[in-house]
């Protein structure tokens, strides 16, 4: 019982994740840009976090630095 | 308080560059399919397109162009857009972000529709990036006020 090793190719994601995404990508997403296809696509979810992050952060900025006079 | 800097080269030199940085930018964000790009990474480039005519000339210039109301539009609309697309794909009946259902609008293939939704979310990513790095660096550079940079 270990973690496995750096960038093991046998390692549980590696095995089946990776080669589906790489394997499926074109058929299922018409997308030649794999990296485009799972971070806008099959981890959509993950994307509209960051773009909420962005979102707060400009929000924030506006209240806290913005002086109307 | 600096004064308006004018620089007779500095100023063409932007006026040639801001077109062809914006154009690139657009570029970006509709090429994020077959090349390293995106919403974020264009939106960046766009963003600074705006923090370079900023630079170059003065606040007041760079707000006659994006006005400040319409960027705060800007920075809630691309959310907007994003969470409307998943929004729409809700209601058609398929799951929230589950783009393939979108080919009852578009008629196209499933796999196209995908293609299409991812296309819509990075337009959105790539509005509310810009409008926020042109929101930040318009607060930080003038302290709040909007009018003109501080020392």
């Amino acid at each position: 019982m270990d973690m496995p090793d750096w960038g093991a190719t046998d390692s549980p994601p590696n095995t089946h994740v990776s080669p589906r995404y790489i394997e499926k990508s074109i058929e299922e997403t018409a997308t030649p840009n794999v990296v485009t296809s799972l971070l806008a696509d099959y981890r959509g979810y993950d994307t509209l976090g960051e773009t909420t992050v962005i979102f707060t952060a400009g929000i924030v900025c506006i209240l806290l630095l913005r002086r109307y006079r | 308080m600096i004064n308006r800097f004018e620089n007779i080269i500095i100023q063409t030199i932007s006026r040639l560059l801001i077109p062809p940085i914006q154009l690139y930018a657009l570029y970006v964000i509709a090429h994020g399919h077959y090349s390293p790009g995106g919403g974020f990474q264009g939106g960046c480039i766009l963003g600074a397109s705006f923090i370079l005519m900023v630079i170059a000339y003065d606040i007041k210039e760079t707000k006659r162009m994006i006005s400040e109301k319409i960027n705060t539009i800007f920075i809630v609309l691309g959310v907007i857009i994003y969470s409307g697309i998943g929004a729409v794909c809700l209601i058609l009946g398929a799951d929230y972000l589950d783009y393939g259902i979108l080919n009852k609008i578009f008629s196209v293939s499933p796999a196209k529709a995908r293609a299409l939704g991812t296309f819509g979310v990075e337009i959105g990513v790539g509005i509310t990036v810009m409008a926020v790095m042109v929101s930040i660096f318009l607060n930080l550079v003038s302290g709040g006020e909007h009018e003109e940079a501080q020392e």
